[in-house]
């Protein structure tokens, strides 16, 4: 669905020097110039009056729209574009401008102040227009598709309440490369109609939004070399989707899970690793496909566990011919032998299956040959006859012993009886 | 760290003769000092019937700096036929493997003595169970059992100098390959250094001009010295440690921070060797101070050479404030026939380096894994 919203505030910020600045300085320098909401909206820059090349200027002017998003709650902005009206432009013979529209961040939403002149963003947020394709006049738009930092941006800001976007000169401002016509360059007047011009002719930003929306949620079960990355998709209008994660060492994530299909809401998640480095921090988002377009999560980040490193100061070799064998091996680091162990297990050989599907609920793992004795000792030669079908028991006899005994779920041995 | 044939390896981390399944192979044979005669208690999973072997529990450890180093083990075998000898005295060179596609393969550790035979019977009305319980020591615990007695009696105070003007791996060398071989008739070696930390090739613990006494200085009081207690004192003035080989040899292992790591295990198989179960414990630095003095001489004025060690981590740059997390301590070690304060340094630091070795402790429970060995630099993915 499109959802149309309307800037209402508006203004261009601009640095006047006197004398004139080089265009670094010019360029880094502190706003002292500011129009809110005034009739025209400049963008472009002025040389000073003389030789071209010799590096002096007189004016910078970077625009600003802010748009209130209280109508996006709700919502995810998938694609987007903004649009603006321009009745004139002008600029010297040599110069090739171009615009974009970039992230504004001024100190007061509501109200922005001539030193937030270095609060515009350098990222373009649409691919830049050259001043030759700018149309002029009341019914000629100028539309920037934004780009995916835009949308997210905006996706971000939602909650806020507002997003400022400005608008900078790309090939130039935002670059740092001085502009060839210095002597009587002028390409000023670019002019988005403000709120106070003609209606239905502001600065608007038209958005393509869904009811789809991905939250990023915490990561789970992490292990040195491996972690599940949890999310949930929020899918109020019923719209079909798939979900997915990216994941990497950076913001720019670098790897993603493959997609798995998903139609309503409820969390998601996806086991990543095997081969993760331990005591790393990784970045991840959860992400959502409609159609071609994606939704994404915030950025989140997990610690892979650290490894504990140290050098093997005692090692005990353990072996039990039991009816399930142990083989193992327990080796303390460090000073562990100045350590009371908080706790002791013993684990039965694999025989049969991986190490770590063993399950542990049966206890003859405990069972030795005294446990054993001391059942003889307790129990007459006809309760023994009973189990082991002979009068003539021996050690050999363990093994059934100890299943019948396991069988019988006994977990403490001299409780029985 | 062993090394391990390919099969092995396999065998160990994959399975045989199924994905997941081991086999454990452990080769006993309990050998005569004189070589016959001998007994053949391998627990051999290729010939169930026969096997003996209930239970084997053995131990390792190079010991801390106040405690011995030990290596112990105790095997059960059911002895229902009454068959087993008095096995007291005999040795074993345990070999730990699995049956592998190759057949049974294994690894060897260091010799072991029988010291004691247990001969256990247990009755009921109508049966019971016939056991040999057998406790073996190592080579160190052994090493303990022989006093160090070189030069004349009754003291045995090295009166001709053999330890004199050696390094420590000389005297090393001497106490293992001389003193020990003859005290126990066996042919004791001690490896070529392939590492050296500074010290052990360098420190001279009897220089030639120190005429105090250095081997049982106190044995007028009846107190002698073995020759594991000597060797433990000379391998602790060091950043080294020595540990017992297969075929009746020592060999020198230098820790250091550069070393790889040798063995990784993991929660999940999946991911590698896998660990059942893993404690950790840290602790703070106690103490967080060495001082060493040594060659303390009392004329008219008393004099002596020191040195210092600190846990930097525990202190400003200076070392005048102590900025760690417990409180400051400090211990104090005397090494009297060290006559420079350099040397004095080097000890205190060898001696810190150690006691820092042991502020993390870790306890990990994993299927038997075959390559490990003391010293080893095991790393757990938690």
């Amino acid at each position: 669905m499109t959802t149309t919203i309307h800037a209402d505030i508006s203004g261009y910020i601009s640095r006047e020097p006197n004398p004139v600045e080089s265009w670094s300085v010019i360029r880094a320098g502190t706003g002292n110039n500011i129009s809110n909401g005034g009739a025209t909206l400049l963008v472009g820059f002025r040389g000073g009056s003389l030789p071209a090349g010799s590096d002096k200027w007189m004016k910078l002017q970077r625009g600003y729209f802010s748009f209130p998003t209280t109508t996006l709650s709700g919502l995810t902005i998938i694609s987007g574009v903004l649009r603006i009206y321009n009745l004139s432009k002008t600029k010297g013979t040599s110069a090739t401008p171009t615009f974009t529209p970039v992230l504004f961040t001024p100190s007061n939403p509501t109200s922005p102040a001539m030193a937030d002149f270095q609060n515009f963003g350098s990222v373009a947020f649409a691919t830049p227009i050259a001043y030759a394709d700018i149309l002029t006049g009341e019914s000629n738009p100028n539309d920037f598709t934004l780009n995916t930092a835009a949308i997210t941006a905006i996706n971000s800001a939602i909650a806020s309440g507002r997003i400022g976007l400005g608008i900078r000169e790309a090939s130039y401002d935002i670059s740092g490369a001085i502009p060839p016509d210095n002597y009587y360059t002028e390409i000023s007047n670019i002019q988005p109609w403000g709120y106070t011009q003609i209606q239905n002719r502001h600065p608007e930003l038209i958005l393509e939004t869904t009811a789809v929306s991905v939250t990023t949620d915490p990561a789970t079960n992490l292990t040195g070399t491996s972690a599940q990355l949890n999310g949930t998709l929020i899918n109020t209008g019923a719209e079909t989707g798939f979900v997915s994660f990216e994941w990497g060492l950076t913001t720019g994530y670098g790897n993603e899970t493959l997609e798995e299909g998903m139609v309503s809401s409820g969390t998601f998640y996806k086991v990543i690793g095997n081969n993760l480095i331990p005591g790393t921090t990784y970045h991840f988002r959860a992400r959502a496909r409609i159609g071609s377009t994606y939704v994404y999560g915030i950025d989140r980040t997990f610690n892979s566990a650290l490894s504990t490193e140290a050098r093997v100061t005692s090692l005990t070799r353990y072996f039990s011919a039991g009816p399930n064998m142990v083989y193992q091996l327990d080796f303390q680091r460090g000073g562990m032998d100045r350590y009371i162990l908080p706790t002791y297990s013993r684990a039965p050989v694999v025989t049969t299956e991986a190490a770590d599907t063993q399950t542990p609920a049966n206890d003859w793992k405990n069972l030795t040959l005294a446990d054993y004795g001391k059942w003889l000792q307790q129990h007459s030669g006809a309760e023994q006859k009973a189990l082991i079908k002979s009068l003539n028991v021996k050690s050999l006899d363990f093994k059934t012993w100890a299943i019948w005994y396991a069988d019988k779920g006994y977990r403490t041995i001299f409780t029985e009886k | 760290m062993r090394t391990l044939s390919a099969d092995l390896q396999t065998a160990q981390t994959t399975g045989y003769p199924v994905a997941g399944a081991k086999r454990p192979y452990i080769k006993c044979i309990f050998t005569h000092k004189t070589g016959t005669p001998t007994y053949d208690y391998t627990f051999n999973p290729t010939t169930p019937a026969t096997n003996k072997m209930l239970t084997l529990n053995h131990k390792e450890s190079f010991g801390g700096r106040n405690s011995k180093p030990d290596e112990s083990c105790v095997i059960v075998f059911g002895n229902d036929d009454d068959n087993i000898p008095d096995l007291s005295g005999y040795y074993v060179d345990l070999e730990y493997g699995l049956l592998t596609s190759s057949g049974l393969e294994s690894v060897e550790v260091s010799r072991q003595w029988v010291k004691y035979h247990w001969d256990v019977i247990r009755t009921s009305k109508s049966g019971g169970a016939h056991q040999a319980i057998l406790q073996l020591i190592g080579s160190w615990p052994v090493m303990y059992e022989h006093k160090a007695c070189l030069g004349n009696a009754p003291y045995y105070q090295d009166d001709y100098g053999m330890l004199k003007n050696k390094t420590v791996y000389g005297c090393l060398e001497y106490l293992i390959e001389t003193m020990f071989s003859a005290a126990t008739g066996l042919t004791w070696l001690l490896d070529p250094l392939t590492v050296d930390d500074g010290i052990i090739n360098t420190l001279i613990p009897w220089p030639t001009d120190y005429e105090e006494i250095y081997l049982n200085p106190d044995a007028v009081n009846g107190n002698y010295e073995t020759i594991g207690s000597k060797v433990k004192d000379l391998i602790d003035m060091t950043n080294c440690y020595l540990i017992p080989q297969p075929d009746l040899h020592f060999k020198v292992v230098f820790p250091q921070d550069s070393d790889a790591v040798n063995q990784t295990f993991y929660r999940h198989s999946s991911e590698g060797h896998p660990f059942y179960e893993n404690s950790d414990v840290k602790s703070p630095n106690v103490p967080s101070q060495i001082i060493v003095f040594g060659n303390i001489q009392e004329g008219e004025e008393l004099t002596f050479n020191r040195g210092d060690a600190y846990a930097d981590e525990d202190y400003d740059s200076g070392h005048t404030t102590y900025t760690g997390q417990y409180m400051n301590s400090f211990d104090i070690q005397l090494a009297q026939s060290l006559t420079s304060d350099a040397d004095c340094d080097n000890y205190a630091k060898a001696l810190l380096s150690k006691l820092r070795a042991m502020n993390f402790g870790g306890r990990t429970v994993v299927p038997m894994e075959l390559s490990m060995e003391l010293l080893d630099r095991a790393a757990v993915i938690k």
